[in-house]
């Protein structure tokens, strides 16, 4: 029996925009009311059991010790903890933005009965209003994306930077003169860090196993993302879902 | 995940004299399995702290009885223990042996001593019955929360003397594809599952581990050649010792690239 019929309370989830996720829409996302609310309450995100939540942070812990990252703080950010990915991906408002969508996940244009069911879907699901970000799954369950929301993992480490630039420098580079951020995100770069960091990305690679959802990690300078008014910006907020405290030292 | 994937069924019942009955083997059994192995690594210097670990233990696991389980565990949660344990890596590989953690299930976490890599032997040292207030993945970090003021300055050096550790790369060949389906069939006999492919700011579209913790890392890795080209790149990525790659995989390789040799460092 659906959440809607029994009528059980759901937490409060609600994008930039004001949208509110209807129970319907968790249906959609194939997120049962308890799941909802273990998320809302951080005490586990969606797509993840309590005992895979506590044993995902157990390993977490591990891999950062084994890494050298002694000092990293560590935060669960996008959709799995917040039910909405980040105000930089919107939601699709249309059509053609579907098809634009599809064809950045798959690297081609949709079929004309793929397009036709997807939009199908789309409109059964939000006639009128729709959300402005990406509820957790949609994409992937609107048969848009081939893979499902990824568990998005921000780890803040000054080793971690001290790190690349030494990995750097021993190859010749001058940090000063080659900028190891994105621009947009301000995380070091991924061919960086999913490259020298070895033991978080084995960490991560079994945890993507494991939940058949990919675990991504972006690793930041010390003080995390830097604050921005950029939709895109995480910086460290009052709310967040702090997995790895930053030890003390 | 799933660590019977990495280390066959077959192998694991060829275990000297532990036999695939003993799950969990006695604790008289475990202490002279311990003994033996803290013997087998030898006089040298580096080998003795382990020695030392395994001594005690085994002095532990001799009595036999639940206090001297307990006992054994308060050792193997002490900090100074788990930090043996990760500092011996590099030693305990260098005598063909690991150490790592084992959390299959609650009543049977403990540490586990596995001869490596091919004539695996594993020796599981149990805590059955012993209380579970605290886990070795927990203790290990409390090796970091729990360090003396004092020991501030190593404790960082030594932290980022393991993160600045030198990564090994072998470019093992190119694949082309034209979009995710072709990318996905093409390197799916690896093992590779492609995510991600629609983000552009994802670098590895797939990755996979060739070995697990404690040892060195060691990751098979599909990577995008140019953000806005039609090529990506295959390649090994791991630290400490050069991987080995499974018969079959080096197989899969050489059809796919037609110039997989062995693995040789490029950087």
């Amino acid at each position: 029996m659906s959440a809607s019929q029994v009528g059980v309370a759901l937490p409060s989830a609600m994008d930039e925009s004001g949208y509110t996720l209807t129970s319907s829409d968790f249906e959609f996302m194939r997120v049962d009311p308890s799941d909802a609310w273990r998320c809302a309450r951080q005490e586990g995100p969606l797509g993840m059991t309590a005992a895979l939540y506590e044993r995902f942070v157990d390993t977490l812990r591990a891999a950062l010790s084994a890494e050298g990252l002694a000092d990293a703080d560590v935060r669960l950010q996008g959709s799995s903890a917040r039910f909405f990915s980040s105000p930089a991906k919107p939601f699709p408002a249309s059509k053609p933005d579907l098809a634009r969508q599809y064809m950045s996940e798959h690297g081609r244009i949709w079929s004309k009965a793929d397009g036709d069911a997807i939009f199908a879907a789309y409109e059964l699901q939000w006639p009128a209003i729709r959300p402005a970000q990406r509820p957790w799954d949609a994409l992937y369950q609107l048969r848009v994306s081939p893979d499902p929301s990824d568990v998005d993992i921000q780890v803040a480490s000054q080793l971690a930077t001290d790190a690349v630039t030494e990995q750097l420098t021993a190859r010749g580079i001058d940090v000063n003169e080659f900028p190891i951020e994105n621009e947009t995100y301000r995380f070091i770069w991924k061919q960086i860090s999913d490259h020298l960091f070895l033991k978080l990305k084995t960490w991560a690679d079994n945890w993507t196993d494991e939940l058949d959802r990919e675990v991504s990690v972006a690793v930041f300078g010390s003080n995390g993302p830097p604050v921005s008014a950029h939709p895109a910006s995480s910086h460290f907020r009052e709310s967040d879902w702090i997995l790895v405290e930053r030890s003390e030292r | 995940m799933n660590s019977s994937k990495k280390f066959p069924r077959k192998q694991i019942r060829n275990v000297g004299r532990i036999k695939r009955k003993d799950v969990l083997p006695s604790t008289k059994r475990l202490a002279a399995t311990l003994l033996k192995q803290g013997a087998a690594l030898g006089n040298t210097d580096d080998a003795a702290p382990l020695r030392r670990l395994f001594a005690k233990l085994s002095e532990l696991g001799a009595e036999g009885s639940n206090s001297a389980r307990l006992s054994a565990w308060e050792v193997l949660r002490d900090q100074s223990a788990v930090a043996v344990l990760f500092d011996m890596g590099p030693t305990l590989r260098s005598h063909r042996l690991e150490v790592r953690t084992k959390k299959s299930a609650p009543k049977f976490g403990g540490l586990r001593l596995r001869r490596s890599p091919k004539r695996s032997v594993t020796y599981e040292l149990q805590r059955a019955s012993v209380a579970t207030e605290q886990r070795p993945v927990q203790a290990a970090v409390a090796l970091n929360e729990h360090q003396p003021v004092t020991a501030c300055d190593s404790v960082t050096a030594a932290a980022r003397a393991k993160a600045s550790e030198a990564v090994k790369t072998s470019v093992i060949g190119y694949v082309k594809a034209a979009n995710r389906d072709e990318l996905a069939s093409a390197v799916e006999s690896l093992g590779l599952r492609v995510r991600g492919y629609g983000d552009p700011e994802r670098s590895v579209l797939a990755s996979r581990p060739l070995r697990q913790p404690p040892m060195s890392p060691a990751l098979l890795q599909l990577t995008r050649a140019t953000p806005d080209a039609f090529s990506f790149e295959i390649a090994l990525r791991w630290t400490g010792d050069t991987p080995e790659i499974p018969a079959g995989l080096q197989a899969e390789l050489r059809t796919m690239t037609a110039r997989f040799d062995d693995v040789a460092e490029t950087d």
